[in-house]
């Protein structure tokens, strides 16, 4: 742990060195996401499917989703860009080190510049919380916070099998980008707009609907208790990842340096 | 003049080489385009809309795919800027060539061998498609005559807006911060986000005052009928008066620009 918070520091100084044009950068990736809910905004008031989804039940769905993906990316880019650790022979160097393997990789590289969207998407989660108070009670919030903790997971383990992928192709494989993208371009929106297939496949393929639509349906529409405890499941998820992670570093043969 | 044709040239022959790259991206390409015609199916499920149609937002859609790699606004190539961190820029400088054409002909010939290698597959796959999904035919052929004009006027109009903020670079020596809010802008009145007719009036509005929508939003309805052929006309008209005042604006800021550059290394 006390590494983690090393590496962690030690990337923020190297940031840190270029003041205007990190705050810019800052600045810049929130704005992104506020486009993005924008659109979303734009998109249901064109339809005017404002009356049957509450905008800030969509803010609410929506910070869940980009809260996750953003911080993974911020503090897993390791695992994103893994291909080129693989590459330039750095893996190496870390498997020789005695220390654990996943801290390292996180540590190898943190996107100081991805905060922001971490920022914004939590900014955003409090906001639709204090709007929807009426709703709001400390079981729910816990709901969400545990959301949040595995919508993280949920991004972070399809980062992993990306990760894994490169131990066979070493060339990082932008089909992993089409997952990670996609998966939260489609579930920034509510699922319940999709059609069946959609839905099994991001129940059982990837777990996303026990994210961002059983416990909001716990939450605001009454579903069962279990609804709440849906979003654990994305742990057996992550043990997946890991495993096929696993798997890939047993046929590990380095590439060299 | 003949050698701003062969440097285009070469340029082209250079960019058709990486053609595995071209692969990726055709997948990519693919992909986002099912996605965004599933979440658009998902809303107009509920209720149609009077701007576009379904059907034509679909070969909208498929279109802006295909044509991806012409009307993408934010570069990821920044050999520009490269040129002045690593002051190779004063190797360009040399040359007997107007700098500004000079850039102006190697980003326009990168975007074309970009977009030769990917729109075909796209294209035809698109095309056949089972039919909510899939790429109509353009509705008459003259509307193919003015959607191929329109498509490569905006290619020029979109040049003439990259060489402006690739110019900026100039001065703040980092592709961070400034341009990235400047692409954001474009991006969102071009339509990359979300086609410009399903957004809120007061965007729409402000998005026909400025010259990114008619880069790819142009074409593209101009194809399938949803713009029809005496807006179109006028729209070139736009189209020409803005590459003319865009070039002009990009030239001055270069000549401004390189008044102060410092050479950065030897």
């Amino acid at each position: 742990m006390y590494l983690l918070f090393n590496y962690l520091s030690m990337h923020l100084k190297t940031q840190m060195q270029y003041k205007s044009s990190f705050i810019l950068t800052f600045i810049a990736q929130s704005l992104s996401i506020f486009t993005e809910f924008f659109v979303l905004y734009s998109l249901f008031e064109k339809f005017s499917l404002l009356e049957q989804y509450n905008s800030y039940q969509l803010l609410l769905i929506f910070g869940i989703v980009w809260f996750g993906m953003s911080f993974s990316e911020a503090f897993c880019r390791g695992f994103d860009h893994f291909s080129r650790l693989i590459k330039n022979g750095n893996f190496d160097l870390l498997l020789i080190r005695p220390r654990s393997l996943g801290i390292q990789i996180i540590g190898s590289e943190i996107a100081y510049e991805k905060i922001a969207r971490v920022l914004t998407s939590i900014g955003m989660i409090i906001f639709s919380i204090i709007k929807l108070n009426n709703e709001m009670n400390f079981i729910n919030i816990i709901v969400i916070i545990i959301c949040c903790t595995c919508s993280f997971i949920l991004f972070f383990s399809i980062f992993i099998i990306g990760a894994a992928f490169c131990f066979i192709t070493v060339e990082g494989l932008e089909i992993i980008n089409i997952f990670t993208d996609g998966t939260r371009q489609l579930g920034q929106y509510p699922m319940k707009i999709y059609n069946k297939i959609i839905f099994l496949l991001f129940t059982f393929l990837i777990p996303l609907t026990p994210i961002n639509y059983y416990p909001i349906e716990f939450i605001f529409n009454g579903g069962p208790w279990y609804y709440a405890l849906m979003p654990f499941s994305v742990i057996i998820f992550l043990i997946i990842a890991i495993s096929i992670f696993k798997l890939g570093l047993y046929h590990y043969k380095s590439t060299g340096s | 003049m003949i050698g701003y044709l062969t440097y285009f040239k070469t340029q082209i022959v250079t960019g058709l080489q990486y053609k595995v790259a071209a692969i990726a991206g055709l997948c990519t390409q693919f992909f986002w385009g099912f996605l965004f015609v599933m979440i658009y199916q998902a809303f107009y499920s509920y209720a149609d809309n009077s701007t576009i149609n379904f059907p034509d937002l679909v070969t909208y859609v498929w279109l802006n795919q295909a044509f991806f790699a012409l009307i993408y606004i934010r570069m990821k190539d920044t050999e520009i800027l490269d040129a002045i961190k690593t002051g190779t820029v004063a190797y360009e400088l040399c040359r007997p060539y107007d700098l500004y054409n000079w850039w102006y002909i190697k980003l326009l010939a990168k975007k074309y061998a970009a977009v030769m290698l990917r729109f075909l597959p796209i294209i035809v796959v698109a095309f056949f498609l089972p039919v909510p999904y899939s790429l109509a035919l353009p509705q008459s052929s003259l509307s193919f005559i003015l959607f191929l004009t329109t498509l490569i006027l905006g290619s020029f109009v979109l040049v003439a807006i990259l060489m402006i903020i690739q110019t900026i670079a100039f001065f703040t020596y980092n592709e961070g911060g400034i341009s990235q809010i400047l692409f954001l802008i474009a991006e969102l009145l071009a339509g990359s986000f979300l086609p410009l007719p399903l957004m809120p009036n007061i965007i729409q509005k402000i998005g026909y005052f400025l010259p990114f929508r008619l880069i790819g939003d142009l074409p593209f309805r101009v194809y399938s009928g949803n713009i029809n052929i005496n807006d179109a006309l006028t729209n070139i008209m736009f189209q020409s008066v803005w590459i003319i005042l865009l070039i002009i604006i990009g030239k001055y800021i270069m000549k401004y620009a390189l008044q102060k550059v410092a050479i950065q290394g030897g």
